[in-house]
């Protein structure tokens, strides 16, 4: 070895010596492996997983037991899960769909040892099928039978209602407008409140796919009439005002539909990009009602440009930026938007 | 906005300045970069509201210009746009003209587009009172000067060169202008004598103009400097344009060289300056002094250019003197930043060091070798400097021509088999040399933020001839080696052994890396080559630790371990070798090997790592003191608890004053945690108060190291504030009031969506931590603490009305009064039924101002009622809450156990129907069904359920209790004979009858039945446990 490789090897080497060694601390000062429920609105509970059901999960920390509710829980973590699993799932809960896919793949659901890791396997790696079918980059109706047969292997998993809000999502995409009805409807048996309003906001949004504007504008008001405190419901009720907004453009009343869309933009956090999406194409659909192309324009663009990371709303930006560019002169912008429509949601509309 | 490496950054603010001799490219490249500074200085919205600035910038990035500007247009129609872009927004559409005329490949379309940015800005400053006025000015003189440098883009014509002065001078007319204006502002501004600390906006605006001023004057002499440069005789021709600038960067050197960068850097263009009027001494004592400035980062770039000015003048020297400009700039070049590689200026300097060299090269009084190694060197240097595009490319190329060399690909070595060892050596000693060249080509390149897709390609070759040269590497070692005999040269065998372990360590083969290195360690002890294989080793096997699942990597750990043990015994005083105790420390640990790792903390030097250890080890001895606690291993978990104390107090006396952080904090609660442990509240609080460590005042300094730890800190210190009020000597009126401080800062930890039920978590744990210091109390002390926690509990109880609180302060007297029980009491007397009697009054008005009436509030006041002997009143509470959750099966307990309760001391004559209802159940609901189920009833709903397995056979326990007591009360012997039964019934079938301490109850009761009976009283001998 010459000089400079020593001079180089040596504070590498110790450097990397650090770094390796920096992650036993934390490991060792835990006294022992738990399972862990993180909820929607708060801190991971860690504890003694006594139970899951598709009603709730029941976990036991110290002397007490606490029950949380499927709409109300964001992940679990269970012991003795593989780390394929664990960052599967947290790849899957961050919507980073294709990572997930990677590491779940790797993972022989039958070898798990406890039932309800079987069941949280099976179902991101569902989650993940279907989320790839709704951008347009999987088969939709493969993805509803692979829907139906979760629930039928794991009647009692806590997932039991985001696989039917999924299912919904799907019949949705595929313009089957009312089985995706019914497969919403289905989420008012939940035990969370906040499930039973997103049936009635989803269902909104069904019924306004099919073109029944008035009554879904009835059930968006339903939901915005609601008394609710929880973060979660208080932003169902924005997403229900977006909602209510295209409803109106729909039905001739877009500037009341642009004054909704206006006080959600000053309310709108920078960094919820579906609450972001859902806005900006309302304003879009309020802007062509009254027939500002330019301003619809610019609308679908701040979806296009800024909130690209939901994709059906991002797919129904560009799908309105495909019409709407001949209209101001642009056929070529019309052509790159169809492209990129194209590129990233393949089977969008289909 | 993307920046390119090719640009001359200024060298105060990283503005880009203007060199006219520029390809049109590189032109088009720096307009964008000269105006992206102005649109990076602007106000971000990134609250809620219609996010304008960044959707204008993605706008602009995306290429839809014309967009931008219709948006920028109707912006007042959206909502919550900052009202400081709205009345900027012609500066914002001058932004945008500009960004569309640099995207444009049309001359005439680009033209227009400066043409509508110029109209825009000169729109913009006649606003007159905007904030951003100045810097428009800024752009607009900027703007001038864009138009200038593009017209010297290429080989201009002599029209050119006059339109591209006039536009320089136009520029340096708008600078003046803004230093006259900005001179009477400051002026104004100082007459005012702001106090920052009083005005903190005045202040701020002055900083503003003073930085505005400085900048306006250094562009006023750049501009004359590029306008001399239009001639084609600068020296002549320009020699009245670079003396002004000369006096104006002067100026700027003298009275603010010292105070501000942009002053020091003045400096080096006053060199330029000289160097353009053929002073060149005068040039080059200037671009040293630059280079005898302060090192600070605002002056790196400068020093840089500097540099290569006084390269560039010593190699005109006759005869060139190239030492000084090889050793100055290797020097310089040896300090360049992984962030400053890909910077123009380090190309510069990287060409013109190359230049050094080949000048060494050409001069004939050198020998062969040092020829040939000069040529090497600055072959070296420009095929580095190549690898990053910039305008420095054309020269290095062309240097590179001339040294035949075409292709700029590093020749490596072929994997053919080697002919001997020594040639296997020798050949990877050239591959290692060869792939180090390539790793630095990577690491400048790799460096740069947006990498072009011609920059990423020849990352992506790099990184491709990094992986072939090393698998050739390792097949020409293994090969040399597989050639070793007996006779060959021991030092060439290890050192083929250390290149091979490098080179698979650089691969990621640590498995492989981690056996040759080890080996190599093993067999050359105390050798420096055996060190550093062993060192390899030891890395590569912690990387794979990180690799290997947690429950698959036992070996792993033994191997680390051996090895550690190896290095640090065999090369004691090797500093390197001794970062491995931290490794061995920390497996120790994993392992729970206490004293291993103790007695390895006690070998480390003194200092801050040594007690960092001392104070992880006392955290997880005091964990493991808990553990055994909880197994019922009282003696080993005070011992451990002793040796938590030891070390974590140690480890905090060695913490140094402003450096302790998290760690130390939660470590410090640890030791205030075993003290309280210790019944030594007082040495508790001094922890939790040190003025170093103590966790208490860090909270307000550096906040709370964990989300929880805040909760966890404040219910320790109410316990040790209730401990001493036990105390005689201590002063109760003034820990009662911190108490009460602590109890406030105790519920603002727990903020949030979740806090409420957090805290009441943190409550019951509370509540169980004292009961379970009562429980072990001695008799006289538990009575002192009771009083103790009495008063303070009154006063938590007066200063709040809090819900959660309250609840806290009722369930704790309730587990003070059952501690003041004696286990035979059926009910509580004295100072426990004080006790409970205030916890019911709590209860009691927590339910009246509640609407809801709380299921488990009533729950407790009946259990309140039961302990007090207030059957009745427990019993109609109880029946409230079933006839609401009749499943609630503590409810149910708690009822059964109230009428047995109350059976034995109603009259003897009601006494068997009593008990019939304790067993049976009572009040009947609607549908006719007993409300309150008794005990036989829970008995077979919780029968076979493993989740209820402790409520089945304390049912099953009272079952034979009260029936017992039935028959005793009639006087039937047949009665309690089915008790026998009762009792033999669920022996047989659970012969562990829910464990020794249930076992023992139903033995003891089983015997009373048996001597009742007129039996011998054999207990449950009959029905052994399986």
């Amino acid at each position: 070895m010459t000089n400079d490789q020593r001079k180089f090897s040596r504070p590498f080497l110790i450097a990397a010596l650090l770094i390796a060694t920096q992650g036993w601390v934390g490991s060792e000062t835990a006294v022992a492996q738990l399972d862990r429920v993180t909820p929607l609105d708060g801190k991971a509970i860690s504890g003694s997983i006594q139970s899951v059901a598709k009603d709730g999960i029941t976990i036991k920390v110290g002397n007490n037991t606490e029950k949380l509710l499927p709409g109300d829980i964001e992940k679990i973590a269970l012991q003795g899960d593989p780390s394929a699993l664990t960052k599967g799932r947290e790849f899957a809960v961050d919507g980073e769909y294709e990572q997930a896919l990677e590491e779940l793949r790797k993972i022989d659901i039958g070898s798990l040892k406890r039932d309800a890791s079987k069941a949280d396997a099976a179902y991101y790696l569902l989650l993940c099928e279907v989320k790839s079918a709704l951008a347009g980059r999987g088969n939709k109706t493969k993805a509803a039978s692979a829907a139906v047969n979760y629930v039928r292997t794991y009647p009692d998993s806590w997932h039991y209602y985001s696989v039917q809000r999924l299912t919904g999502d799907l019949a949705l995409a595929l313009n089957k407008h009312d089985q995706a009805i019914s497969f919403y409807e289905r989420l008012r048996a939940a035990p969370s409140t906040n499930t039973k309003i997103e049936s009635v906001y989803l269902t909104a949004v069904a019924m306004l796919a099919k073109g029944e504007s008035a009554s879904a504008l009835d059930l968006f008001d339903k939901v915005i009439g609601l008394k609710v405190q929880s973060p979660s419901s208080l932003r169902l009720q924005l997403l229900a005002k977006a909602g209510k907004a295209v409803a109106m453009a729909r039905m001739d009343r877009a500037d009341e539909g642009l004054a909704l869309v206006d006080a959600l933009i000053e309310e709108m956090g920078p960094a919820d990009v579906e609450m972001g999406a859902r806005i900006y194409n309302a304003q879009g659909a309020s802007y062509e009602a009254k027939g500002d192309d330019e301003g619809a324009i610019l609308a679908y663009l701040h979806t296009h440009l800024m909130f690209s990371g939901q994709p059906d709303a991002h797919a129904h930006a560009l799908t309105r930026l495909v019409d709407l560019w001949p209209k101001v002169g642009k056929p070529q912008r019309a052509a790159e938007a169809k492209q990129e429509l194209q590129q990233r949601y393949p089977g969008y509309g289909r | 906005m993307p920046v390119s490496s090719e640009l001359n950054r200024h060298p105060v603010d990283g503005t880009v300045l203007l060199d006219p001799q520029r390809s049109i490219g590189f032109v088009l490249v720096l307009f964008a970069c000269v105006f992206a500074f102005p649109a990076a200085t602007a106000k971000r919205v990134v609250a809620q509201g219609e996010p304008a600035q960044a959707f204008l910038d993605q706008l602009r990035s995306q290429g839809y210009y014309d967009m931008a500007v219709i948006y920028l247009d109707r912006l007042n129609q959206y909502p919550g746009v900052d009202p400081e872009l709205l009345a900027a927004a012609s500066l914002e559409k001058a932004q945008t003209y500009i960004d569309a005329a640099v995207a444009s490949t049309d001359a005439d379309k680009r033209d227009r587009n400066f043409r509508d940015a110029e109209t825009q800005l000169r729109q913009f400053t006649r606003q007159g009172s905007h904030p951003r006025i100045a810097e428009a000015r800024s752009q607009l003189g900027r703007l001038q000067m864009v138009r200038a440098s593009q017209l010297m883009a290429s080989d201009p014509t002599d029209a050119q060169r006059d339109a591209a002065r006039e536009s320089y001078l136009e520029a340096a007319k708008t600078f003046d202008a803004i230093v006259d204006e900005l001179t009477i502002k400051l002026k104004d501004i100082q007459g005012q004598k702001i106090d920052a600390s009083k005005d903190p906006e005045a202040a701020q605006r002055r900083d503003r103009y003073r930085a505005e001023f400085l900048q306006a004057k250094f562009d006023a002499a750049e501009t004359r400097r590029l306008a001399a440069e239009t001639f084609k005789d600068p020296a002549s021709d320009g020699k009245a344009l670079l003396q002004k600038s000369t006096e104006l960067f002067t100026d700027l050197y003298d009275n603010y060289g010292q105070k501000y960068p942009i002053g020091a850097n003045a400096l080096f263009y006053t060199g330029r300056c000289q160097e353009l009027l053929g002073n060149n001494k005068d040039a080059l004592d200037r671009f040293m002094l630059m280079l005898d400035q302060v090192d600070a980062d605002p002056l790196r770039e400068a020093k840089f250019q500097a540099l290569s000015g006084a390269i560039r003048l010593w190699l005109k020297q006759s005869p060139p003197d190239y030492q000084q400009g090889i050793k100055l700039g290797e020097e310089m070049l040896r300090s360049v930043r992984r962030n400053e590689q890909s910077l123009a200026s380090v190309q510069e300097l990287r060409v013109h060091v190359a230049k050094a060299y080949l000048a060494k090269a050409n001069d004939g009084g050198q020998s062969g070798p040092d020829k040939n190694n000069a040529q090497s060197e600055g072959r070296k240097l420009l095929v580095n400097a190549s690898k990053v595009p910039g305008p420095h490319l054309a020269e290095a190329k062309s240097l590179m021509a001339d040294l035949g060399v075409e292709d700029t690909k590093v020749e490596l070595p072929k994997a053919e088999p080697p002919k001997s060892l020594d040639d296997a050596v020798e050949k990877a000693r050239q591959l290692l040399s060869a792939t180090e060249s390539l790793r630095q080509s990577l690491s400048v390149l790799s460096s740069e933020p947006n990498p072009s897709k011609e920059v990423q390609d020849q990352i992506n070759e790099i990184t491709k001839q990094l992986a072939e040269s090393s698998g050739i590497g390792i097949v020409i070692l293994r090969g040399g080696l597989a050639m070793m005999t007996r006779n060959s040269d021991f030092e060439k065998v290890n050192e083929a052994r250390q290149l091979l372990t490098y080179i698979l360590y650089q691969e990621k083969r640590y498995r492989d890396a981690a056996v040759v290195g080890r080996f190599l360690a093993r067999t050359s002890p105390g050798t420096e080559v055996g060190l550093r294989g062993g060192l390899l080793a030891l890395n590569s096997l912690q990387l794979l630790l990180a690799e290997v699942p947690t429950d698959a990597n036992a070996g792993l750990i033994d191997q680390v371990d051996a090895l550690g043990k190896f290095l640090t015994k065999t090369w004691p005083n090797n500093p390197d070798a001794r970062a491995a105790e931290g490794v061995m420390i920390r497996l120790a640990l994993s392992k729970d090997r206490f004293d291993e790792a103790e007695s390895l903390i006690n070998q480390m030097a003194e200092g801050p790592e040594q007690a960092k250890f001392r104070r992880l080890l006392g955290q997880l001895l005091y964990n493991a003191s808990v553990l055994a606690g909880r197994d019922g291993d009282r003696e080993n978990a005070q011992q451990l608890l002793n040796r938590a104390g030891e070390q974590l107090s140690l480890g905090l006396e060695a913490a140094e004053s402003g450096r302790v952080d998290g760690e130390a904090m939660q470590a410090a609660l640890v030791l205030g945690k075993i003290y309280l442990k210790q019944d030594n509240a007082a040495a508790a609080i001094k922890v939790l108060d040190h003025p170093v460590y103590g966790p208490i005042g860090l909270m307000k300094s550096l906040g709370p190291p964990t989300e929880s730890f805040g909760g966890d800190l404040y219910g320790t210190e109410l316990q040790v504030l209730v401990q001493l009020m036990i105390s005689a000597d201590q002063d109760t009126a003034k820990l009662l009031g911190r108490a009460t401080d602590t109890m406030e800062n105790l519920r603002k930890s727990f903020a949030g969506p979740d806090g409420q039920k957090r805290l009441s978590a943190t409550y019951m744990r509370m509540a169980g931590s004292i009961r379970d210091q009562l429980d072990s109390a001695p008799p006289a002390k538990r009575e002192k603490l009771i009083g103790a926690f009495r008063v303070f509990l009154d006063r938590i109880a007066k200063t709040t009305k809090n819900p959660d609180t309250l609840s806290w302060v009722g369930q704790t007297l309730m587990q003070m009064g059952e501690s003041a029980m004696l286990p035979t009491d059926s009910k509580a007397t004295g100072q426990a039924a004080e006790l409970i009697q205030s916890a019911a009054s709590t209860f009691e008005s927590l339910l009246q101002g509640n609407q809801e009436k709380p299921l488990a509030l009533q729950y407790q006041l009946a259990r309140c009622y039961r302990l007090l002997g207030q059957y009745k009143k427990a019993i109609d509470t109880l029946a409230t809450i079933l006839e609401a959750k009749p499943m609630m099966l503590d409810a149910q307990s708690e009822a059964a156990l109230a009428y047995e309760k109350w059976a034995a001391e109603v009259a003897p004559k009601y006494a068997s129907n009593a008990y019939s209802t304790a067993l049976s159940g009572g009040r009947r609901g609607a549908d006719g069904k007993n409300v309150i189920w008794g005990w036989g009833k829970i008995s077979q709903l919780t029968s076979g359920k493993e989740q209820f397995r402790d409520k089945f056979f304390d049912a099953r326990y009272h079952v034979a209790s009260c029936r017992y007591l039935m028959g005793k009360a009639m006087g039937s012997n047949e009665v309690m004979q089915k008790a026998v039964s009762d009792i033999t019934k669920v022996a047989s079938l659970y012969p562990e009858l829910g464990g020794p301490e249930q076992r023992k109850k139903f033995d003891v009761l089983m015997k009373e039945i048996q001597r009742a009976l007129g039996q011998q009283a054999t207990g449950l001998a009959a029905t052994p446990p399986q």
